[in-house]
């Protein structure tokens, strides 16, 4: 049987529309695809344009002006709400714990899951169970963790408070949401718990690419199980580490539910953040422009400091 | 084998228009209703206490209504009390908003819709109408000498009491502190107060500042030039966020336990006294069972008057862009007559802000001597006055978070006074404070 395209005459005759027919269609196929591509994509930029980007513009425009929220007029007030910020002790102060929250808020939670992850993925016994258990935090939304913890922590029926009582520890035992001195740390650790389920899920699925054969020589070469963690499968999951601390990180700084479900930022201010001082200043003080100043600083920080930390972490690589 | 088949240009957007079409009947279908005929009345509200309440306040404010008045339907959205502020501002400025809702009076509330003109003045609706609201509760709903809102409820901020737990009614502070300390004694807890949302505070500040300063020395600082850091007003603080605190008299971790936890302190027995509104009524007598419930005016302190605070909660507003104004105007009209008034206060156990023959009410006792005590509040000066309902918000969010300083020590009272003060000052200069007339 005589395939196509191999006559001298009317095989090249034949090849030629072929060749033609097929060097024609590249563009028109690339055009297609353009086409079908805008498609899918238009909308989702006109959702992204109306309801991300232009809110943020209209964030800028009124962090310059005293617009109180309701009102039809908008004052020009220029920098004055950006001056206003520095002097403002409230908001010096949620800036203050908005930076405990990060370090520690950032720090923990990657650590926390990335142990959890090696546990889970070195094999240990009840792999499935601990899995799970790892992984709940991840499936419970911020603000059902900080209902939960609201109850752990209460003065009146809280387990945390029975436990240490229990325990003969009743000094120790405090309404640990009404202490000035605990309150923010006592939100922490919930948000930690919290956050540890996302560490941990792709800090998981990160470690089954691991190349085994690396982690193998280093067991013959006598190498225990904290210098295999650290220099032979961190270095190889170091891209989603960086992914999962950069994301914790933005996140430390645009925190707002759990504290607002927890303590509303109280006692007095003793566990706001910018984001609920940003959020009582806006709609509850009518003082949109201020408010949207405040939420500007929150945008150029979370940017700065995601910023920062991908390039140390590409300079090391 | 599963068979594929490319989907045209065409069938893709056939299935897509389908789809939105579908889901903006969805859309459509949850926003719920109520059955009737005719004109839409769009009606946003706060959700009831209770469940129970909140079936009361649908059948009181939307079936019998639109029985009475066939030609219109009621559409009535209820949202948590504590949402309807950021969600009512947004309503507002939309081209839907509601034609008429509930909201609190005080300036920093209603003032400021009536600022922005949001509001529909409701000064021909009065005249033509004849509502006759207190003259004192329609000026808490009255912005720059326009009246736009209908005061629809009188509240009074007194002191619960468990009948077994407290034999005798105290006079003064004093006797109130020896009542404290035996009750102590007997491992129970003297006030059922929590603060984990800060407003509850600022009524403990007004019983104390109304009867330290009586009904005249308020209306000297909030209509004239007298101060908020004068040492009555610091005494008041003192006592309530300071000295109550050290002695012992809430629970542990007052910041950190909710109003309602609180309140389950007094239903359940295990505290004594309960300083608060009497909105708490109808919960009180749905929730105790076990025990008798009497109240009384927190008593003199250090030979002070006795003006519990007292004044207008909510209102009813229309909104300025009102679909159907004479919808709105009809239906606060219906909540105002004598028999609709009568039926709220048997279901809800609740005062309102106009004379209504209380005959042959079927009431519970405790909501009737509250009743009796609360008639007093149309002579004007034989109470005091729920502060955060007055004052701007700048204001009240130092009362808010300051007060919680105070109580862990972290403020001292004449520091939280004097910076009440700086916030009275700045709102004083914005315009933001209440007028008298």
């Amino acid at each position: 049987m005589k395939e196509a395209g191999t006559q001298t005459e009317g095989g090249g005759q034949a090849l030629a529309p072929r060749r033609k027919r097929g060097f024609a269609s590249v563009p028109a196929l690339r055009r297609q695809q353009a086409y079908y591509g805008a498609l899918f994509v238009v909308p989702g930029l006109i959702v992204y344009l109306i309801f991300m980007v232009y809110p943020f513009l209209d964030t800028i425009y009124l962090s310059f002006t005293n617009w109180n929220g309701v009102a039809t007029s908008k004052d020009w007030v220029g920098l004055s709400n950006y001056a206003r910020m520095f002097a403002d002790g409230a908001a010096l102060k949620a800036f203050a714990n908005n930076v405990v929250w990060v370090i520690l808020g950032t720090i923990s939670p990657v650590v926390i899951g990335l142990f959890e992850a090696l546990l889970v993925w070195s094999g240990a016994r009840a792999s499935l169970f601990f899995r799970v258990l790892f992984f709940l935090p991840f499936v419970l939304p911020l603000v059902v963790i900080g209902i939960v913890w609201q109850w752990i922590y209460n003065p009146l029926f809280g387990v945390v408070n029975k436990v240490l009582d229990g325990a003969g520890l009743e000094g120790v035992s405090r309404g640990w949401l009404a202490d000035p001195h605990t309150a923010l740390y006592a939100v922490l650790i919930a948000a930690i718990w919290g956050a540890s389920g996302f560490c941990f899920l792709i800090l998981h699925a990160s470690l089954q690419n691991v190349d085994m054969s690396t982690v193998e020589a280093s067991m013959i070469d006598g190498a225990n199980w904290f210098q295999r963690a650290w220099s032979i499968v961190v270095p190889q999951i170091a891209p989603q580490l960086t992914m999962v601390t950069a994301v914790t990180l933005i996140g430390g700084f645009s925190v707002f539910d759990i504290i607002y479900v927890m303590t509303g930022g109280g006692p007095g201010n003793a566990s706001e953040v910018l984001a609920t001082y940003t959020y009582k200043t806006a709609f509850e003080q009518n003082e949109a422009g201020y408010g949207s100043a405040l939420a500007m600083l929150i945008t150029v920080l979370s940017l700065i400091s995601a910023f920062v930390f991908v390039r140390v972490r590409e300079r090391q690589r | 084998m599963v068979s594929r088949r490319a989907v045209s240009r065409r069938e893709f957007l056939k299935l897509g228009g389908a789809g939105l079409a579908g889901a903006a009947l969805l859309g459509t279908a949850g926003c719920g209703g109520s059955q009737g005929g005719g004109k839409v009345i769009n009606y946003f509200t706060g959700t009831a206490e209770t469940s129970s309440q909140e079936r009361a306040a649908i059948e009181i404010q939307v079936d019998r209504f639109q029985k009475q008045y066939p030609k219109y339907t009621l559409k009535r959205e209820a949202v948590p009390t504590e949402n309807q502020r950021n969600v009512i501002q947004t309503r507002l400025q939309s081209n839907d908003p509601p034609d008429v809702f509930s909201y609190d009076t005080g300036p920093g509330f209603g003032g400021v819709l009536a600022d922005a003109g949001l509001l529909h003045s409701l000064e021909d609706a009065y005249k033509k109408k004849g509502w006759d609201i207190y003259d004192w509760a329609k000026q808490r709903a009255t912005y720059g000498g326009t009246v736009y809102g209908v005061p629809d409820q009188v509240e009074e901020v007194i002191v619960y009491y468990n009948k077994d737990l407290v034999p005798e009614v105290p006079k003064t502070v004093d006797d109130l502190e020896q009542l404290a300390d035996d009750l102590k004694g007997k491992g129970k807890i003297p006030f059922a107060f929590g603060d984990q949302e800060q407003w509850p505070a600022s009524h403990l500040f007004s019983v104390g500042v109304s009867n330290m300063l009586g009904r005249e020395g308020l209306d000297n600082i909030l209509y004239g030039d007298d101060r908020w850091d004068a040492p009555e007003v610091v005494k008041a603080i003192d006592l309530f966020f300071r000295s109550f605190v050290k002695d012992g008299y809430y629970p542990d971790g007052v910041n950190a336990i909710t109003y309602d936890d609180a309140n389950s302190l007094f239903f359940s027995g295990k505290a004594a006294m309960n300083i608060t509104g009497t909105w708490l009524v109808s919960t009180i007598v749905e929730s105790v069972r076990d025990f008798e419930v009497g109240f009384f005016p927190f008593p003199s302190i250090d030979g002070s008057s006795i003006s519990p605070p007292a004044g207008v909660g909510t209102g009813l507003f229309v909104a300025k862009k009102a679909q159907d104004y004479e919808g709105a105007i009809t239906f606060i009209d219906y909540l105002l007559q004598d028999d609709t008034a009568r039926l709220v206060m048997e279901k809800f156990n609740t005062i309102p802000a106009h004379p209504v023959d209380t005959k042959g009410l079927k009431v519970p006792g405790l909501f009737k001597s509250v009743l009796d005590d609360l008639s007093k509040s149309t002579e004007a000066g034989a109470f005091g006055y729920n502060i955060d309902v007055l004052t701007p918000q700048n204001f009240n969010d130092i009362m808010y978070s300051g007060f919680q300083d105070v109580i862990t020590g972290s403020r001292s009272a004449s520091e939280q006074a004097s910076m009440l003060q700086d916030a009275w000052a700045k709102a004083k200069k914005s315009g933001d404070v209440p007028t008298q007339g």
